[in-house]
């Protein structure tokens, strides 16, 4: 201690005038607060991820998978009708094509190599259980499968083509050199029984490429790939509709409700518990009966009274702030009423909406896709998520991948959801906010 | 007078982990506890004084570091503790260092040796159980007293710390009592099994000031009726002037001066002390107030020299380099300022201050 | 001395419930003050006393139930509930007046008295009773009816008595409902009045809830220009700089949010964002009760210096009357929504007469050991007051500037008490 120099001992700043320090840390606004908080809830950030890719799979999805034959025509798409799911490069996940076919032995004796993969059982009357490449048998049936007891072709495996298709399909064998039609026939009744090579035949009439659902396809042949992604985006329109439209009309009905107070209040609130009484199932069915099935009437019956929530929760936050002394303060300064709601209340307030409406959309999609599942709600031109999965479920047995696809779907999307609406409200969450220690 | 340790501080360092980074709240800080005695520790909120007290009683928040030293106990009775090899009491069995126990042998100081009791004693008590069976709760489940019993005991209790009707108060539930009964209640509970040290964490500064000076007056006959050793944490000077036999000043996780009230409150030696009793006009003063400018540092970034020296109108250089040890003014008081360096210039406490305690010192010797 | 405030006769309820178990929370029950221009002028008591009530009900925080607010001679507000009240007297009044000028009703109603009085002492379910009165009611409505038939003109109703009362009671009523509408429009939040509430700015007590945490330092000061319409960007920023300066923070403070900032910043942040607006009156409820005590003399200090320099008159609300003694020229107390005394600080101190006054001085905490160890304190028994239907207490002016709530006879003790106390004030100052 006795090393200390002496001139450090004289008082440095006895005259000046002290004013307070510059502050330190980097200034940090609310929404940068927040997202900062969120940020180190990792489950939560995931979920944002995932719900991102999930949204934006609901706006390209569709497009990623050219296949429409369904459209162009339902007869011939019928065919490929449940096809396991394949993806190339993806077969050791289980997107193999691959399916299992149970029969007698003697039905599979005429498949050619490569088609029958394995057997896999046999049952106590002499059936066997066998897995076979299921794209590859679709092929042989349409094509060259052979009756194991008259050891000749099969009726299936006759196609029956218009005339025009039948001099598409000359001209195509004219142009290219490749052989598609295995069998001629003359032309019977305005149509060609011929038997063609069926995948040859879609590939140069209908330009579908050497068929591989991704997630399979519906008991109608129908991509499901694209179906979910349809679906998904229909839900997510309904959603998000549904969502903006009750936020809007709850919020204003909510902070006038509850900045005012007193007389309008009770009024507004009187209102609002008769509109509460309305059932909403109700509702649904009637004005789907009136009105149609269509997306809109969806979204109207789901806003009628789907605000109520919003705005009385709206009303409690803004039950909560308008007598903080910086409403007070606002007051004193003369700020109009609106200039309060806007200014010095709602962005209190905001956090917590935000919260609850990213919880409330899932809450849609999960009932619109309950309803659409029960057949309640039943579009007439789109698909929708839930009626996948009741499609899915009738034939769940032999395509089980029919029903997981839009389940993991759905559940992926509620509970990415929840787990961003959890994080969000976490985020929010002002508890830690102003207090020192 | 011999006095007998209860508990002592040694270099305890705790911080926190926070978004802006690591925030050190207390930052080695020394003191003694006596038997009987009442120490108050002063300073502002964000000082450390409730960290360190909340250290004592076990209930650090989930975020607190403990970085070093440690709080030892000087137990009278409990001899089952293990003890930790590296503590240098090891061989003396009776001596806890409650910074290394675990919280099942906490468990069993908490209430019955050392109880606490909180500022906001509407929050204290659970809102939706009746006073009365909040109290012999305590009693029943810390002394295995039986239902009937511990009613009997809970009674007793209420009408000890100065509660009417306790058979009718009994079966009330919290938000039919005050503010002052209810802290009276809390104090109640707090002394229910004979703690031996009460830590007092801003008791009365939610109170009205004549209900404040019941709940000190009950303190201090508590206090005499059972020999406690009282730590008892405020901001408010003139509390701690009613309450205390030493006091420990803190600032930015230090502690700045401490000594017994007298030598305090009518010598100060640290300009912070100057500062926090020149703050508060007293009924005499007109003249302006000796105001500190400023706010106290940001514990994220804990300076390098005095804490308290960009707030400090008799700063030296070496105040910004270097912090200052603990100068020994008396056998009980000492203060870290370098003002007490024998190269320091003489600087004398503001006159407004000087002029107070002039004023006090003589009404004293009037008095007396 | 200028008054710049004045309060007469203000109440404050509260209503609690609803129905007809409606309650009335008093929260200050017929209060009345002056305050001077550039007086600092202080009002103590404890929690929920009112005090807080009292300078919100000024500002028009909450709307008056009675009595009146002036502002610079101006009545800036005030409550309706004596008008109303008059207004429903006068009325009840006039109909038992008019009833005695309608002879056939007068004679009807008696009867119809009569025998709800017969059938409250019976018991309902005992039919045959019940019809015999009830028959026995209808008999006279009868008679009654023959006699006024028989005699029309001796049952006429003198309808130009009748016509005399109403024309009072509705004259009364315009007259009262003049005053309501007069009342309202000056309590109506625009026009004259709003730019005199401008005057009159209030510094909060919680330096956390009184910032709103979404804006900026900027933003909150720039609040009072921005809502009367100042667009000049450059401008707002050079007025906010300077108050920024005059509390004793920096520009670049500006561009913070509140909970970047300690208590005593904060609260200085409010000081900021009432002087901008160039108020005359600010009412402080207390503004330090919340800060740390090495803050607290920033504050003061402050305010001090504002009042100064800007000629500032200030309410200052608190509950330390150490604090309130130091800052304030004249001092009210306040217990239970009444005032029970008001005097100069000095003169309060010096003989403090009502009971609450001397138990709250005796609790004042003060930082020194030996004065608090030896202190004695005083307990304030509201149950001490003789008070009774002879000896009612109302608010006298004992001595010039000394305000007290007390009955006569208290008033002559309290005036031998204050000969005591004054006779040993001068004989101590002698002494020195």
């Amino acid at each position: 201690m006795e090393n200390i120099a002496k001139e450090k001992f004289i008082l440095v700043q006895q005259d000046e005038v002290l004013y307070d320090e510059r502050i330190k840390t980097k200034s940090i606004g609310y929404y940068k607060d927040a997202f900062l908080r969120f940020k180190k809830n990792k489950a939560s950030v995931i979920a944002a991820i995932i719900l991102i890719f999930l949204i934006i799979m609901a706006i390209v999805g569709p497009f990623l998978s050219s296949y429409n034959l369904f459209d162009v025509n339902a007869k011939w798409s019928a065919r490929l009708n449940d096809m396991p799911p394949k993806i190339e490069g993806l077969e050791w996940l289980g997107f193999n094509g691959e399916k299992q076919l149970t029969g007698y032995p003697e039905n599979f004796s005429n498949i050619p190599n490569g088609i029958v993969l394995r057997i896999t059982g046999r049952n106590n009357i002499g059936q066997i259980t066998v897995v076979v490449d299921y794209y590859a048998y679709i092929n042989y049936i349409y094509s060259c499968e052979i009756d194991t007891a008259t050891q000749d072709f099969t009726t299936s495996s006759y196609t029956n083509l218009t005339i025009s298709e039948y001099e598409a399909v000359r001209a195509a064998e004219a142009a290219t050199g490749d052989t598609i039609i295995l069998e001629d026939a003359p032309l019977v009744a305005g149509s060609y029984l011929v038997r063609v090579d069926y995948y040859k035949f879609l590939y140069h009439i209908y330009d579908v490429q050497e068929p591989a659902f991704w997630f399979g396809s519906d008991p109608q042949g129908r991509d499901l790939f694209t179906e979910l992604w349809k679906g998904a985006r229909l839900s997510l329109l309904i959603a998000f509709s549904v969502a903006l439209i009750n936020i809007l009309v709850g919020i204003i009905w909510g902070s006038i409700s509850g900045y005012f107070g007193g007389t309008v209040d009770l009024v507004m609130e009187r209102i609002s518990d008769i509109l509460a009484g309305l059932p909403f199932m109700a509702i649904l069915t009637l004005l789907l009966l009136r009105y149609g099935n269509s997306p809109g009437v969806v979204i109207v019956a789901f806003t009628l009274t789907g605000w109520l929530g919003i705005a009385s929760l709206t009303r409690a936050q803004f039950y909560r702030y308008k007598n903080r002394e910086y409403v007070l303060a606002a007051r004193t300064l003369g700020a109009s009423d609106s200039r309060i709601i806007i200014r010095h209340i709602f962005p209190n307030a905001v956090g917590t909406l935000i919260t609850s409406l990213v919880l409330y959309i899932p809450a849609v999609i999960f009932s619109e896709s309950t309803f659409s599942f029960l057949g309640i709600i039943n579009y007439a031109e789109n698909t929708s998520v839930g009626r996948l999965l009741s499609t899915g479920q009738s034939v769940m047995k032999e395509s089980f991948y029919q029903v997981l696809f839009p389940s993991v779907f759905i559940s992926l999307l509620m509970l990415s959801f929840n787990l961003f609406g959890n994080g969000l409200r976490d985020a929010f969450n002002p508890s830690l906010r102003g207090v020192e220690e | 007078m011999e006095k007998e340790r209860i508990l002592e501080v040694k270099d305890l360092r705790i911080s926190f982990r926070t978004q802006q980074g690591i925030l050190k709240a207390v930052r080695g800080i020394n003191f003694e506890l006596f038997k009987g005695e009442t120490l108050a520790i002063v300073g502002e909120s964000g000082s450390g004084k409730s960290v360190t007290s909340r250290a004592i009683m076990g209930i650090s928040a989930g975020n607190s570091i403990h970085e070093g030293g440690s709080i030892y106990y000087y137990n009278s009775g409990i001899k089952s503790f293990h003890q930790v090899e590296d503590s240098e009491h090891a061989e003396e069995e009776d001596i806890i260092d409650l910074m290394k126990i675990d919280e099942e042998h906490f468990h069993k100081l908490r209430g019955t040796k050392i109880s606490m009791i909180f500022q906001d004693p509407m929050s204290s008590l659970n809102p939706i159980m009746k006073i009365g069976k909040q109290v012999s709760e305590a009693l029943y489940l810390k002394l295995g007293l039986s239902k009937s019993e511990a009613k009997v005991r809970a009674i007793e209790l209420m009408n000890d710390v100065g509660i009417s009707e306790p058979e009718k108060r009994f079966y009330q539930y919290p938000f039919q009592f005050s503010g002052g009964m209810i802290q009276r209640m809390v104090i109640a509970i707090a002394l229910a099994n004979n703690a031996e040290i009460l830590i007092c964490d801003e008791p009365t500064t939610a109170l009205d000031v004549t209900i404040q000076a019941q709940i000190l007056e009950l303190i201090n006959k508590k206090k005499t009726e059972r020999n406690l050793s009282i730590i008892f944490i405020t901001h408010d000077l003139g509390v701690v002037a009613n309450m205390a036999d030493r006091v420990a000043v803190m600032y930015a996780g230090k502690i700045v001066e401490v000594g017994t009230v007298d030598e305090i409150f009518y010598n100060p030696k640290h300009p912070y002390t100057w500062a926090l009793l020149s703050a508060i006009p007293d009924l005499d003063s007109k003249e302006t107030l000796f105001a500190i400018p400023g706010t106290p540092p940001d514990l994220h970034f804990p300076p390098a020299g005095d804490a308290f020296a960009p707030r400090n109108k008799y700063a030296m250089q070496i105040d910004f380099e270097e912090e200052p040890p603990m100068f020994k003014i008396s056998e009980t008081h000492y203060a870290a300022t370098w003002l007490l360096h024998p190269d320091a210039p003489k600087v004398e406490m503001p006159s407004n201050l000087k002029n107070r305690i002039e004023r006090n010192l003589k009404k004293a010797r009037k008095g007396a | 001395m200028e008054k710049l405030l004045e309060v007469k006769h203000l109440k404050q309820y509260f209503k609690a419930g609803s129905g007809k178990r409606k309650l009335f929370v008093k929260a200050v029950d017929d209060i009345s003050f002056d305050i001077y221009k550039g007086e600092v002028f202080g009002m103590v008591g404890e929690s929920g006393c009112g005090k807080t009530t009292t300078g919100r009900s000024i500002i028009k925080l909450y709307d008056a139930t009675d009595g009146e607010v002036y502002f610079g001679g101006k009545r800036i507000g005030g409550g309706i509930a004596s008008m109303i009240e008059t207004i429903k007297a006068a009325k009840v009044k006039a109909a038992k007046e008019i009833v005695g000028y309608q002879p056939a009703k007068l004679a009807k109603a008696q009867i119809i008295q009569e025998a709800e009085a017969q059938l409250a002492q019976i018991d309902p379910k005992d039919i045959e009773h019940v019809q015999i009165v009830k028959r026995e009611k209808a008999q006279k409505m009868a008679d009654l009816k023959a006699k006024i038939q028989a005699d029309p003109t001796k049952f006429a109703d003198n309808q130009a008595e009748i016509d005399k009362i109403k024309a009072e009671l509705r004259t009364l009523i315009n007259v009262e409902r003049n005053k309501i509408t007069a009342l309202k429009k000056d309590n109506a939040f625009r026009g004259e009045t709003l730019e005199t509430m401008k005057k009159i700015q209030m510094i909060f007590q919680d330096p956390i809830s009184s910032l709103n945490p979404r804006m900026t330092v900027r933003e909150i000061i720039a609040e009072g220009l921005v809502v009367s319409g100042v667009k000049d960007r450059k401008y707002i920023d050079e007025r906010v700089s300077h108050f920024l300066r005059v509390v004793g923070l920096l520009p670049e403070h500006a561009f913070r949010y509140p909970h970047e900032f300690s208590g005593g910043q904060r609260q200085r942040i409010g000081i900021a964002r009432a002087l901008i607006v160039e108020p005359e009156l600010l009412i402080a409820d207390e503004p330090i009760s919340a800060l740390d005590v090495s803050i607290r003399a920033q504050v003061i200090n402050l305010l001090k210096n504002l009042q100064k320099e800007y000629n500032l008159t200030i309410m200052f609300i608190a509950h330390d009357l150490s604090v309130v003694k130091y800052f304030s020229d004249r001092i009210a107390v306040m217990y239970y929504g009444h005032m029970v005394e008001l005097a100069s600080s000095e003169l309060l101190f010096r003989h403090p007469l009502h009971q609450y006054t001397k138990s709250l001085l005796s609790a004042i905490p003060l930082p020194d050991p030996h004065y608090e160890k030896t202190r004695k304190r005083f307990t304030y028994n509201p149950a001490c007051h003789n008070y009774s239907a002879t000896n009612k207490p109302s608010f006298v002016e004992i001595e010039p500037g000394h305000w007290i709530m007390a009955s006569p006879s208290e008033i002559e003790q309290f005036k031998v008490e204050m000969a005591q106390s004054d006779k040993d004030f001068f004989e101590k100052l002698s002494e020195k």
